[in-house]
């Protein structure tokens, strides 16, 4: 549990803050994103929530198109859909959070843990109002390339990474042993 | 989790939706070509060898598609293909390239309008004509050179390049005054007793509306006759009315009429009359959006 929400949060850190050097993108985004695709491998592994497996899948999907966008832009092409690009990252990116912290409640839920759980329900419904709401304003400035609102939305998004980092990051934290075995977990997914 | 799991749903499909319905009314309002403003405007040509080489005589604009990356890298007039203008989107010494600025295909070229970017193209002209040259040459198409080898005939609407030699008048300008508005005002100290004739440009009648263009509170249309005594002050207003004009005029004007006159042994003389100029800064989307209506270019 603890190492798959750490590669998580290591993941997140590197889509969030890019290293370059000069012009070279030394980590690009979809690096950051095959490591959270591998942390949640490891959260499938141990303890076989479907909804991990499907947070798996939906990183890779953002993974894949986060790579093509990196070539279309190493390669100078300036399709007009690339603009659009982080909006539909965010909205598979939804999916991903979601399935995530489904997966994690279900964990919390079966160790008994109820506090827990209902403490990531209620930030998992803040967080999806605040995500949307972020994510459709984010849609009409980059349509109308208004730079005050393209501001107001990177600052939102910035905000929401951070808020989920810090989730994670909790997480991470609470329980550094597992709370249940993998044969519970499968038994009670079931 | 049932909350939740309706949240996500509902989301998702407003994410979706409004991520399609961008997508549809970007592309419904991108630009097929670039379109050029309509300019109304007297520039002064580099009439001979000794004038100075390389001179900006016009700066053109026009708006494309904020991805557009070419650039315009020479003019050619239909009306005066003999004359040899060289086209830059960058003023001297502003084209350099930092070791932490991207790639030239990331270049911010212009100035960025939503959708769409302005750009300028700045002419100069280069070569010189071959005898010394008086007159008018009036400029309507030009056919546009981008760097991508693609080229474009565009109609700039009325470019008078003009040549003159300064001759000797008797009215002395004495003070110029010109503001942000675009209402200006030049006086002149008159040095022989005069008879006005009239203004003459092939741009007046071209003028808006808005343009109000006075000597001492007469309307330019009516000074034929006036007099003026040796010493007397001469005072040419122009002002024009920005609240007349629609939010997206964006035509350009720069009109440069001579004044004529009589003096007393009955020469005719003029004086020509600079500062007429207007040009609405562009840089909203929602009034772009409209002009390019207008043009037919959406």
């Amino acid at each position: 549990m603890y190492s798959g929400y750490r590669q998580i949060f290591w993941g997140l850190f590197l889509c969030t803050f890019h290293i370059n050097i000069g012009l070279i993108q030394v980590i690009p985004a979809f690096i950051g994103w095959l490591i959270v695709a591998g942390g949640l491998y490891t959260l499938y592994d141990a303890y076989a929530y479907t909804s991990f497996r499907k947070a798996h899948y939906t990183v890779i999907a953002i993974a894949g198109i986060s790579l093509f966008g990196f070539i279309a832009d190493f390669l100078g092409k300036r399709y007009e859909i690339l603009t659009y690009m982080p909006i539909l990252i965010a909205i598979v990116e939804f999916l991903f959070i979601y399935y995530l912290l489904e997966g994690s409640i279900q964990y919390f839920l079966d160790a008994g843990e109820e506090a827990v759980a209902a403490g990531i329900k209620s930030n998992l419904q803040i967080y999806m109002l605040v995500f949307i709401f972020s994510n459709i304003l984010g849609c009409i400035a980059l349509t109308i390339f208004d730079q005050t609102l393209l501001f107001i939305y990177m600052c939102l998004a910035f905000i929401l990474i951070l808020w989920l980092m810090r989730i994670v990051s909790r997480l991470k934290k609470i329980h550094q042993e597992p709370l249940i075995t993998m044969q519970e977990s499968e038994i009670n997914d079931k | 989790m049932r909350l939740h799991h309706n949240i996500m749903k509902i989301g998702l499909v407003l994410m979706t939706l409004t991520m399609l319905i961008c997508i549809v009314f970007s592309y419904s309002i991108k630009l097929n070509y670039p379109v050029f403003l309509r300019y109304c405007i007297e520039t002064e040509a580099v009439s001979n060898q000794a004038d100075s080489y390389n001179r900006l005589v016009m700066e053109l604009q026009y708006i494309t598609n904020s991805n557009d990356n070419r650039l315009v890298n020479q003019v050619v007039f239909k009306e005066a293909p003999e004359i040899y203008f060289r086209a830059s989107e960058t003023l001297p010494g502003n084209n350099s390239l930092g070791f932490f600025i991207k790639t030239t295909t990331n270049r911010q070229l212009g100035i960025s309008m939503g959708r769409y970017s302005l750009r300028t193209i700045y002419v100069y002209q280069d070569s010189y004509f071959r005898e010394d040259w008086k007159g008018e040459k009036e400029l309507n198409t030009a056919v546009l050179y981008f760097s991508d080898g693609s080229t474009r005939n565009v109609d700039l609407g009325r470019i008078i390049l003009y040549s003159e030699t300064n001759e000797e008048g008797v009215l002395a300008p004495e003070t110029t005054t010109s503001s942000s508005d675009f209402s200006s005002s030049t006086s002149y100290r008159v040095e022989d007793n005069v008879r006005l004739l009239n203004f003459s440009s092939p741009l007046l009648g071209n003028a808006p509306d808005f343009m109000y263009f006075k000597i001492d509170n007469i309307n330019f249309t009516d000074i034929s006759g006036m007099e003026y005594e040796k010493g007397n002050g001469l005072r040419i207003t122009s002002k024009f009315n920005n609240s007349q004009a629609s939010s997206y005029h964006y035509d350009v004007y720069d009109i440069r009429p001579k004044l004529n006159y009589k003096i007393e042994d009955g020469a005719t003389k003029y004086i020509r009359v600079y500062n007429i100029r207007w040009q609405r800064s562009i840089y909203d989307f929602k009034n772009t959006l409209n002009y390019l209506k207008e043009r037919g270019a959406i």
